[in-house]
């Protein structure tokens, strides 16, 4: 009763917190949830102005100002938008073959940046025409240059947030800068563009609450204008979660309780793990509030990129270790969810570039089978990757101790029980995956590279359990082999995305070889050392009961 | 003989016939997976999981098939002979079962399975599909009369100078060279003039096989035969690529010969037509939401309307159709079905419950056990 109120008053400050970091600003908090079409989905106005400024200086805000006051002054007062540092260029290369300013500092503004592009434009139309893996890093970096340039040019004229309805089919999308839009003149259209008009006089004017009117009248005429093709409390659901920020804060929370596990088993005090048990729990309960919002927002379940996959087995792994904790009580549980949960809920910062809400290619655009089959399968790799990091303890203990003490018997159990779990939910992910490739592809196996490393997964667990069963792996093998399996899933979840061949195209990734070679080959010195050490030790062991 | 057979059978049950044959599994899975990146991805594919051997060298190593082969004999081995059929055992009994009837299927499925594409135009109709990796060649002669008659020659039967001849006549066809990822390429001198006796497409282009990814999505079934017999007008090489016009024809005194390098044609029971095709991206971008071909399939006087589409597909006498991709030219729209009759198509769904069922039964079993 003691944990649960402790628990429920850190999660009551930390709530407090957020929700007053997320209030957006005053006069802007109408025109942040105004819906506009992106990349093929209405999001609000503030999603837009966070991936575009995103784009351009790598952050969702600027020094002094949010993401959407930039992209008010960008619609509404040009001359201040253009003479603001927004350009992040880190490349001090780059900064002098453009004779930028070289004081150091890495934000420079378009007025800045403009008269040095255009004399390079030559050489730039000569960098777009070659394939992007021929160009140099300062090549590559002055293309991005330009790119971020045109975006941030033509970012009105791409702001398609005046939907007009059309006959039988559904509403188009229109930006209020592209002049006439001939053939769907009409009374609610010319209302939205005098109230676009009327925003930006009063913007200029700088009166906060005529501001604010005008933004509320225009929020409500454009919904009334959509139809109720636009949800406002999905609107306004995803404008709190951009600035609740719940998965940056559960990772937060993971890293904290991470330090103070490593504390409490240094210094051998239990309340200190208790502390770090607490933590984590309220950074899981962060991340579940993060992912039912995701669902809330994207109406599917998260589960259709890398990122979504590596949010969803994050928070597995940190379910898995907690439970586990609530029954080994020595701490490894926690220690696996920290481990699992900040690990790849970073790695999943890595993979957001922009927009982490995108639209589903044909093929995944059946929620039935997106929720099954992919719910499945993470469940399986977030339980083998939980196994492998118990497994690690399991190796520890062997290392450090002899196998057969009660703390290693317990980790040996609680590895035999989640190792069953996983193997229950890859098998039974990977024949869903079959069975809806049967459904879509007209084929239930296809040998195709993802297809494969599922397989791997499945037959690595079957062969060790049958090596076991015919005593050709012993207990210190068989431990070894579940640690291996956080090698095995890495490759089969991330590996086989490098490789950019078969039918999950939409899966493909790059740019995460060194780091997923360098995490292989840590792992396998790990284990092997541990292995070796444990040999050592079982053999010594050995020979002092001979003698 | 029946004490040594019992004796190979036990020892297969055992679970380190097992460990092995899953360990030799795990190589393939990994060599097989990668070879797709640096080797042509189907090409790989085939080599290292549909070949029943593969030669390290001189060396031959079991492939795919025979390695699932040897892992169901072992299955079936342990549930005839070694297995202990208790009550405790009885999830594992349904896992072995289950991936039995999974191998099992896959079997089937590689012996009976028929799989080819549909290319349909809007308004179009049809009654047969190509098949997905066999071609022939077809030599069709037309009378004046109306009469028609088509000889086929399976891919498999011939080979570079295989000659056959043209019934009721002296003509014959030699194979000069065949591809079945063939890529035409311009001659350097594409008016045709010094192109000797090379005749048709033959004077315009050369044949080789696909070398890059590009090509590869690109090439067809090809040939190139050589016809003598026909007289000088006649006789020459000539070029036929599977769905490139216009196909060689000769016309000989009686009849008019077209002769065709295609895959191989399966008919249907029933004739299908494409009525309407429609795509539709996420607005503002090029991201596909969906495609849907309205058919209408005319059996036996009977009609019916259906629609496939992407994880909706069509299903109709034994035959699946389903939406794989679809062709835009200036004034038309065509839509591209996969068409598969898989006997072995419900063994995967029987058994994922099997297995299913006996790994939840194994776990509630073991459970509270070491």
């Amino acid at each position: 009763m003691k944990t649960i109120r402790i628990l429920l008053a850190c999660l009551t400050v930390f709530f407090s917190a957020s929700l007053v970091n997320a209030r957006p600003v005053n006069e802007l908090s109408d025109f942040a949830v105004l819906p506009v079409l992106d990349e093929g989905r209405v999001k609000p106005l503030d999603t837009f102005a966070r991936i575009n400024l995103k784009q351009l200086c790598g952050a969702e805000r600027l020094p002094d100002i949010s993401a959407i006051e930039w992209l008010a002054e960008v619609l509404f007062d040009q001359e201040s938008a253009y003479s603001r540092p927004v350009f992040f260029i880190a490349n001090p290369q780059l900064v002098k073959t453009l004779t930028l300013d070289m004081t150091g500092r890495r934000l420079y503004s378009y007025q800045e940046i403009s008269a040095s592009l255009r004399q390079h434009l030559k050489a730039a139309h000569a960098l777009f025409r070659m394939p992007p893996q021929d160009l140099s890093a300062d090549q590559a970096q002055l293309v991005a240059l330009f790119q971020s340039a045109r975006c941030f040019v033509d970012l009105r004229a791409s702001l398609y947030c005046i939907p007009v309805s059309q006959p039988a089919t559904e509403h188009a999308w229109f930006s209020p800068w592209h002049g006439e839009m001939p053939g769907h003149a009409s009374a609610p259209l010319s209302r939205l563009l005098r109230e676009w008009e009327e925003l930006a006089r009063v913007y200029q004017s700088g009166d906060d609450a005529a501001m604010r009117g005008a933004g509320r009248r225009l929020r409500q005429d454009t919904l009334a204008a959509a139809g109720g093709s636009v949800s406002d409390v999905r609107l306004r659901a995803e404008v709190w979660s951009n600035s609740a920020r719940l998965f940056a804060k559960s990772l937060w929370l993971y890293c904290v309780a991470l330090a103070v596990l490593v504390a409490g088993f240094v210094s051998r005090l239990r309340r200190l793990r208790g502390a770090a048990f607490l933590l984590a729990a309220a950074g899981a309960i962060c991340h579940a509030a993060g992912i039912i919002l995701r669902t809330i927002i994207m109406a599917r379940p998260p589960v259709s990129g890398l990122y979504e996959s590596m949010i969803g087995i994050a928070f597995i792994g940190v379910m898995t270790g907690l439970v586990l904790e609530r029954r080994l009580k020595s701490g490894v549980g926690t220690g696996i969810a920290l481990i699992l949960g900040s690990f790849l809920l970073s790695m999943a910062f890595r993979q957001d570039s922009g927009d982490t809400m995108k639209m589903l290619p044909a093929v995944l655009n059946t929620n039935l089978w997106l929720a099954v089959h992919v719910v499945t399968i993470i469940l399986g790799f977030a339980f083998c990757l939980a196994g492998g990091i118990l497994a690690h303890f399991e190796l520890y203990y062997r290392m450090m101790r002899s196998g057969n003490n009660s703390a290693c018997r317990a980790v040996a159990a609680g590895v035999g029980t989640v190792v069953a779990l996983a193997l229950f939910f890859t098998v039974l992910g990977t024949m869903l995956g079959g069975l809806w490739a049967d459904q879509s592809w007209g084929r239930f196996w296809g040998w195709d590279p993802k297809e494969n490393g599922a397989l791997l997964v499945i037959v690595w667990i079957v062969w060790l359990m049958h090596g076991r069963a015919s005593n050709r792996i012993g207990a210190l093998g068989y431990c070894a082999g579940i640690a291996a399996l956080t090698i095995i899933v890495a490759l089969a979840w991330l590996g086989v995305n490098l490789l950019s061949v078969g039918k999950h195209s939409y899966g493909f990734t790059q740019g995460v070889t060194t780091g997923l070679g360098l995490f292989c080959a840590g792992e396998s010195c790990i284990i092997l050392s541990a292995v070796y050490i444990s040999r050592l030790r079982s053999a010594k062991e050995k020979a002092q009961a001979i003698n | 003989m029946t004490v040594i057979l019992r004796k190979a059978a036990v020892r297969l049950a055992r679970a380190d016939a097992a460990y092995f044959t899953l360990g030799w599994l795990m190589v393939l899975l990994v060599v097989g997976t990668v070879a797709q990146k640096f080797s042509p991805a189907p090409q790989a594919a085939r080599y290292f999981f549909s070949s029943l051997l593969l030669w390290l060298g001189p060396v031959p190593l079991p492939g795919m098939p025979v390695t699932l082969g040897i892992l169901a004999l072992g299955l079936l081995a342990k549930l005839v002979f070694s297995t202990s059929w208790r009550r405790e055992h009885a999830g594992v009994i349904i896992v072995h079962l289950g991936v039995l009837v999974l191998l099992c299927g896959g079997l089937i499925s590689a012996i009976a399975r028929q799989e080819g594409t549909l290319l349909l135009y809007e308004g179009e109709s049809t009654c047969f599909f190509s098949a997905a990796d066999e071609c022939e060649l077809a030599i069709t002669s037309a009378w004046n009369t109306g009469e028609h008659r088509m000889l086929v020659y399976p891919a498999a039967q011939l080979r570079n100078n295989t000659a056959v001849s043209i019934p009721g006549s002296t003509v014959s066809v030699s194979v000069l060279q065949l591809f079945r990822d063939g890529v035409l390429v311009k001659r350097r001198d594409a008016s045709g003039r010094d192109s000797g006796a090379k005749r048709g497409l033959a004077r315009q282009f050369d044949l080789r096989s696909a070398q890059t990814e590009e090509e590869r999505t690109q090439a067809r079934p090809a040939v190139v035969f050589c016809i003598a017999g026909a007289g000088t007008d006649v006789d020459g090489i000539y070029l036929s690529a599977d769905g490139l016009e216009p196909q060689p024809e000769i016309v000989l005194r009686d009849r008019l010969v077209t002769i065709e390098f295609q895959r191989t044609r399966i008919n249907l029971a029933f004739e299908i037509r494409l009525v309407d095709f429609s795509k539709e991206v996420y607005p503002q971008t090029d991201i596909p939401r969906f495609y849907r071909s309205e058919v209408v399939i005319a059996d036996e006087g009977k009609r019916l309307a259906a629609h496939v589409s992407m994880n909706a597909p069509l299903r109709y006498r034994g035959y699946v159709f389903y939406q794989s991709a679809f062709r835009e030219e200036a004034d038309r729209q065509a839509t591209v079905l996969l068409v598969v009759k898989d006997r072995g198509r419900w063994f995967p769904y029987a058994a994922s419950v099997l297995i299913s069922l006996g790994l939840m039964i194994h776990a509630g079993m073991r459970r509270g056990k070491p």
